[in-house]
């Protein structure tokens, strides 16, 4: 199950050779290469929006990263997770079919876009530049730029065969490491709750967007008998704009309700009421 | 058949080059800061006697850690390599170059750095979950800001293929525009961060909470730190060279240049990383290094310097 997580996860964080770099790949090659940046002046956007692309891929790579590894990596953080077992051979078929998705998705890159070249066409503007290339490479326009994830892993394998001969060479395989006790720099071992919580790998991104989160905090005293930890995290921006908006419906439509009395008599009234003035409205215009 | 030995030759060239090179490079950065300090300095060959110690050290592994522990020293020097072959620096065509370009290769160092980071939390030490939180809010605040610096260079070039960049560039007067001088800043500045330097991250610090990077490889030994060593004086090295070719690309060594000509530019591109080194002991030796929410503050404004160097430079001249 781990290894199908990793390859979606690979996939999420827009990293290589997996599907979200390519796609990533495309739209930082439309955006940085665009002569139109220089057509209006609204167009000196596009670059501010690239930069925040960036961020928000790396942003996701941050959160892949801390799902991975607080689910899978480390010692169990909770004591009834000691029991938990792996998934049966159905969910890993499902979701290994996903996963081998998202490789293919990848590595043969020129093929998706091929696929996906007639339907993207007919609605596009004519003269959009589109990607093209043979079925593991694609080619970026009149610029040159090309990516194949393939080779790049070839160029990859042939590096770790040389690493292996000369670990063969030098008789260092022989050699298996030594397992030994976590080092933690000399510290007494750690036990479980000694790893980053979700909560806390997520640290760095609630102080770095602080103004964009309203939290509070409670903290115990030195000398608090039942120290208690709590966090609370909201999003402004849903507080502020989009909270409001279910009250302001309710209110807008209150009116509407004493319309609906329950009497056959009223209702047929109104809905003659509405043809009359519909048939006038009509006859006007 | 020559044609394909030929292509192996530069291949393994573009490969070979820069890995060799690299502890020369840490080595020269050190060498500076000493001489900086009025000390005699342990010599530009230190690196390599560093790792030729290292190298003859056995390897330990923690209980509890898996295969994604193990294989990570391993993908480090590959990822870091590859990186490397990349860039038109020794060799003037590399024959990986069709294979990725300038964002292809930000993809792979960013994708090594997530590696790194889930190798280091994999066996549960309450120091690899500091590493890789710190390491990761290094990483993803640097992204943009490098992003923009190459915008500024793929909007002159029209591309963002390293040898295109190159040429394009190459082609222009060599005058030190004032978009080119901010983004440089801005470079420097990244530069600094994603390697873990000063004033980011002491590399020589052995205080666990004043780590960043270091706290990545606290449980490696032996072999297995020799290649994260290595693998990181590469990705210095990757760093400088991308640098030299957004920048200086006159240094490099033009496509089908007779021997003579390609002897002066590997001259050439060692006098820049010299100077570059240079420039970089300097930096680390006048910095003291940064409280660690300071660092968002500081990639925060190699971001709007690099904002500055892309607009002066869209902004029409007279």
């Amino acid at each position: 199950m781990g290894t199908t997580a990793f390859v979606g996860k690979v996939a999420l964080a827009g990293l290589p050779p997996l599907g979200g770099f390519l796609a990533e790949w495309l739209l930082l090659q439309d955006w940085l290469t665009t002569p139109r940046v220089f057509a209006t002046p609204s167009n000196l956007l596009l670059p501010l929006a690239a930069a925040l692309f960036a961020l928000t891929a790396a942003l996701a790579a941050y959160v892949m990263v801390k799902f991975y590894a607080m689910t899978f990596l480390g010692r169990p953080r909770e004591p009834r997770l000691v029991h938990a077992r792996d998934a049966g051979p159905d969910e890993r078929w499902g979701l290994g079919v996903l996963a081998v998705l998202a490789a293919i998705l990848g590595l043969a890159p020129g093929a998706v876009l091929a696929f996906l070249a007639r339907p993207a066409a007919s609605v596009l503007a004519p003269a959009t530049a589109l990607a093209t290339g043979s079925a593991w490479t694609v080619t970026f326009g009149a610029t040159g730029a090309s990516y194949a994830p393939l080779p790049l892993l070839a160029g990859a394998g042939v590096l770790v065969l040389a690493l292996a001969a000369v670990r063969r060479l030098t008789g260092a395989s022989a050699r298996a490491p030594v397992v030994r006790p976590l080092w933690a720099c000399g510290s007494p071992p750690p036990g479980p709750r000694a790893q980053d919580t979700s909560e806390g790998f997520g640290q760095p991104i609630r102080r770095v967007f602080a103004p964009f989160f309203a939290v509070s905090r409670e903290i115990p005293d030195a000398d608090d008998p039942r120290p208690r930890y709590a966090v609370r995290v909201s999003d402004r921006l849903e507080t502020l704009l989009y909270a409001p908006l279910p009250g302001l419906i309710d209110r807008l439509t209150r009116p509407a309700a004493r319309l609906q009395q329950g009497r056959l008599a009223v209702y047929l009234g109104i809905t003659l009421g509405t043809l009359v003035l519909l048939l006038l409205g009509i006859r006007w215009l | 058949m020559s044609a394909a030995l030929l292509l192996l030759a530069r291949g393994v060239a573009a490969l070979a080059i820069p890995a060799a090179a690299a502890p020369l490079f840490l080595g020269w950065i050190g060498q500076c800061r000493a001489w900086l300090l009025n000390r005699r300095g342990p010599g530009v060959l230190q690196p390599y006697r560093d790792l030729a110690r290292l190298f003859t050290k056995g390897r330990t592994c923690p209980e509890g850690a898996h295969a994604l522990f193990r294989l990570n020293p391993a993908v480090q020097w590959v990822a870091a390599v590859l990186a490397a072959g990349l860039l038109p620096a020794f060799v003037a065509r590399p024959p990986l170059d069709r294979a990725g370009d300038a964002i292809a290769l930000v993809g792979l160092l960013a994708a090594a750095r997530v590696v790194a980071v889930l190798a280091a939390l994999d066996p549960a030490p309450p120091f690899g979950g500091l590493g890789a939180r710190r390491t990761l809010l290094v990483g993803f605040l640097s992204e943009p800001a490098l992003l923009l610096v190459l915008m500024t260079a793929a909007l002159t070039a029209g591309t963002t293929s390293l040898t295109g960049l190159v040429h394009a560039l190459t082609a222009r007067p060599p005058a030190l525009t004032p978009g080119l001088a901010f983004a440089a800043v801005a470079f420097l500045m990244v530069l600094l961060a994603e390697n873990a330097r000063l004033p980011v991250d002491n590399p020589e610090t052995h205080l666990e909470l004043t780590m960043i990077r270091e706290a990545l490889v606290l449980e490696y030994a032996g072999a297995d730190l020799a290649l994260l060593e290595w693998a990181g004086a590469v990705k210095f090295l990757v760093f400088a060279l991308l640098g030299l070719a957004l920048f200086v690309p006159w240094v490099f060594p033009a496509p089908g240049a007779g021997p003579a000509r390609v002897a002066l530019a590997l001259l050439l591109t060692a006098a820049a990383l010299a100077l570059l080194g240079a420039l970089v002991a300097f930096v680390e030796g006048a910095s003291a290094k940064l409280r660690l929410f300071r660092v968002p503050a500081f990639l925060t404004t190699a971001f709007l310097v690099a904002t500055i160097g892309l607009l002066v430079r869209l902004v029409p001249g007279p």
